[in-house]
């Protein structure tokens, strides 16, 4: 078969015409056989595009229709306006009263409680039926006729919005809003379990009138993590919610987020984050002592090890210099054996320095005999991570096991992951 | 003349300027996104016919850089120009026309996008049944007559027409006027210990035991700004009434975020009695995310956000849905997870988030993009127009070689 055109041109035509495309290795003359086939072609080959493409349309004609399709699609077709329009009715707000400031007194199943987080509660805290849909954990303090509550509420990131937050409490204890140069001295860093956060101290102007002596300061806990801010605030007396803050702060650094779901992958371009998270199968080397029993480490922990009914050791490596500072982290401890928090001037009298192969750690010692409480604590800063490793137990037993202990880290190899 | 605007229009030089041009407002944008974040950055440098510059604190301003689409406009038009003035069809050449078409069809899709495509997103209860998806960043005030007992009539006035002074009648038996505008606000129960023109109360409703105050407009991509307003509202006896609406006595969430640190007493100022009686109708007044209502109604029957044991690590989040469609008496299923979105009627529903408060709560992104298939329809005629090219070069090659 001969190397025949496809689009076949008329006579009629214009000669320019026939230098119509061609299609590579058809061999089929349509043309002929098929007015409908010619007439189709023919419109093709007059249409917009191809015209367009084969420079057979004006400039003048291209200009104009372009000037028309642009000015019509920037102009008129998004620019919505005022629309009326017959909907089904919209549900109240009346759903969100279940609850709010008049918790109820029944006991509550903390395994009904929706995926959120793990706290310690302090003696004296009681938990209770969230007071509303948003609220996470309601907990009530009472102590004779002296009462507070804590809530605990996670919202999206609002860490961009501080100053907005702030001032919805400020306005609720009747104080005059914070501009964004105050926010830095009305917070105070804390350790909110594993991440860095801030605590706020708001006491209401007594010439306000608008919130009742029983409820007129507010302690706020505020801790980002995994793009949400976690609000932990403690409502009650001026005087009670001061009696309470040590319990307050413990209760903040008791706080475990390993249960709240991840955020879902997005789908838009939202980032998501996660935790840093530690490998449980690839454990660093290490010369275990004898008598030593692996455990199942828990959340964050990179391994632990049983020594007797009373004394463990964990240990854990998270990325980035010591989170929230050695103080910090020392009251924190202080916290979790009984002892109150200490100042920087304190530090020496529980904190010495120890050799180990890469250089120099730091040994927080922390013993309460009253409660018979004792945590040692080696600290090493290595490649951009911290090491932590603890051993926790009562005094006597711990005595034991520090020669050993303090072994086991100077034969860890801190170069692992 | 003619002819020199039409050598100027196709000019090489030309293409070459705009990308220029294209380079440095790409990189002037990406350091604005500093101050100005993401979104007022698009605004004011990609989606505008020019870029302004004028002394702080003076209104005079001059324009300094042509804006993303007058340069888009520009760079489209000189591309097709100077194709249509300098490229003669010619059989051997066919592949490289189809390339360019896929070209023509990606830049223009792309700005079709833009100008069409409409992004929203709907937040569900299992068991709740939505018509409407809502805008993420866009207001409306709606005024709504609440006199029948099935449905609502709704008049609905978009963000841009929200201005202090700009006044609405049409479709209501009374006159609406803005008396003040807050992009963003903060509420406050009681009376204000100041007064002035960052403060508005009103003479009915919650504005009578309430009141908001302007906050500046926060620029970054992850804060939300959310506005209240002051209306006047004139009925045709003259009397007058002062209201105030915002998105704080709107929204199921921030209502409930604000009412746990307020408690009852702002849940009774929300409901306090937004509602005005003009003879036998009953009005309602409300400052709310956009809606966009559609024809049929979706139901979430089902929402999983499964983890990997032991770790919170998402092993499958996904949404069953069951679409109802009145019109066409379609009844179905459907299960929206990652990479497998619900399309129909012209719209695409992605699983976008949840609600970390509410497990039994899923949110959905919705985005309605007419030219969806214009990437598609690209990428094909690209794909044919390099085979044919390459086509047409390797047979011509085969056959000199035969030749030779």
């Amino acid at each position: 078969m001969s190397q025949t055109p496809l689009l076949q041109a008329s006579q009629s035509e214009p000669s320019i015409n026939r230098k119509r495309p061609r299609f590579i290795g058809l061999a089929i003359d349509c043309t002929k056989s098929s007015p409908i086939v010619t007439g189709l072609v023919k419109n093709i080959t007059k249409s917009f595009p191809i015209r367009l493409l084969t420079g057979k349309l004006p400039l003048a004609t291209f200009s104009v229709t372009t000037a028309i399709l642009l000015a019509a699609a920037t102009t008129g077709c998004n620019n919505d306006g005022i629309a009326v329009y017959e909907a089904p009715k919209d549900a109240g707000f009346a759903h969100l009263h279940e609850g709010h400031n008049h918790a109820s007194e029944a006991p509550f199943d903390l395994s009904s409680r929706a995926p959120g987080i793990e706290f310690k509660l302090p003696e004296g805290w009681q938990e209770q039926a969230p007071g509303s849909q948003i609220q996470v954990a309601n907990i009530r303090i009472s102590e004779g006729d002296e009462q507070a509550q804590v809530t605990v509420v996670p919202l999206p990131d609002i860490s961009q919005n501080e100053l907005q937050v702030v001032n919805i409490w400020r306005e609720s204890l009747g104080m005059e809003p914070a501009t964004e140069a105050d926010l830095p001295s009305l917070k105070q860093a804390t350790i909110i379990g594993p991440v860095e956060g801030v605590i706020y101290d708001f006491l209401a102007d007594p010439d306000s009138g608008q919130m009742p002596t029983n409820a007129n300061r507010i302690l706020v806990g505020i801790a980002n993590h995994q793009q949400l801010s976690w609000f932990f605030k403690m409502t009650g007396s001026e005087e009670f919610v001061g009696q309470q803050a040590d319990n307050f702060r413990t209760f903040l650094s008791s706080v475990d987020f390993t249960s709240v779901p991840a955020p879902p992958p997005m789908t838009s371009g939202m980032a998501t984050s996660s935790a840093p998270r530690m490998g449980t199968n690839s454990l660093p080397e290490w010369a275990v002592p004898d008598g030593w029993t692996p455990q199942t480490p828990g959340p964050m922990v990179m391994a632990a090890f049983g020594i007797d009914a009373e004394t463990t050791v964990s240990v854990s490596a998270l990325p980035g210099e010591i989170m929230g500072g050695l103080l910090n982290n020392a009251n924190r401890w202080r916290g979790q054996v009984g002892l109150g928090p200490a100042s920087a001037a304190e530090m020496d009298s529980f904190t010495r320095k120890l050799d180990v192969p890469l250089g120099e750690g730091t040994l927080v010692d922390l013993a309460n005999k009253g409660a018979d409480k004792r945590m040692v604590v080696v600290i090493v800063v290595h490649n951009d991570r911290t090491w932590y490793f603890k051993l926790n137990g009562s005094p006597s037993t711990t005595d034991n096991h520090l020669a050993s202990f303090i072994e086991f880290v100077r034969s860890t190899d801190f170069n692992h992951g | 003349m003619g002819k020199k605007l039409i050598d100027a229009i196709t000019s090489l030089k030309l293409t070459v300027i705009c990308l220029v041009i294209a380079m440095i407002l790409v990189f002037v944008g990406t350091l604005a996104q500093v101050e100005l974040g993401l979104y007022e950055t698009q605004k004011v440098y990609f989606r505008s016919l020019f870029i302004y510059w004028g002394p702080e604190g003076s209104d005079f301003k001059i324009p300094v850089l042509p804006g993303g689409y007058l340069l888009g406009t520009v760079l489209l038009v000189n591309l097709i120009g100077a194709h249509i003035k300098r490229f003669k069809f010619t059989k051997k050449k066919s592949g490289i026309f189809l390339t360019h078409l896929g070209l023509i069809v990606l830049l223009l899709g792309q700005f079709f996008t833009e100008v069409f495509q409409v992004e929203s997103f709907m937040r569900i209860h299992e068991g709740q049944v939505k018509n409407y998806t809502e805008a993420d960043r866009l207001s409306e005030l709606v005024i709504i007559d609440t006199t029948d007992a099935e449905k609502d009539k709704v008049v609905a006035i978009p963000e841009r027409m929200l201005k202090e002074g700009a006044t609405f009648e049409e479709q209501m038996p009374f006159k609406v006027e803005i008396k003040a505008w807050f992009p963003n606000s903060l509420p406050g129960i009681g009376a204000p210990k100041d007064t002035g023109p960052d403060v508005i109360t009103a003479s009915h409703g919650m504005g009578r035991n309430g009141y908001f105050r302007k906050e500046p407009v926060g620029r970054s991509m992850d804060s939300r700004n959310i506005p209240a307003a002051k209306l006047a509202v004139t009925d045709a006896s003259g009397q007058t009434s002062t209201w105030i609406v915002s998105a704080w006595l709107s929204d199921e969430t921030l209502v409930g975020h604000v009412a746990d640190q307020f408690g009852d007493r702002w849940l009774n100022l929300v409901e306090a009695d937004q509602r005005l009686p003009v003879g036998n109708q009953t009005y309602k007044f409300a400052l709310r995310q956009k809606r966009y209502y559609k024809n049929y109604s979706i139901e979430l029957e089902d929402f999983r956000h499964d983890l990997y044991k032991g770790t919170d690590i998402p092993k499958n989040f996904s949404s069953r849905v069951h679409i109802q469609n009145a019109k066409t008496n379609e009844k179905r299923e459907s299960l929206i997870y990652m990479n497998h979105p619900l399309r129909y009627e012209g719209e695409t529903y992605f699983q976008a988030s949840f609600d970390p408060n509410d497990p039994h709560v899923t949110v959905l992104q919705v985005v309605r993009n007419p030219s969806w298939l214009a990437p598609y329809l690209s990428c094909i005629l690209v794909g044919i127009g390099l085979t044919v090219q390459f086509g047409i070069h390797l047979f011509s090659f085969i056959k000199k070689r035969r030749q030779a």
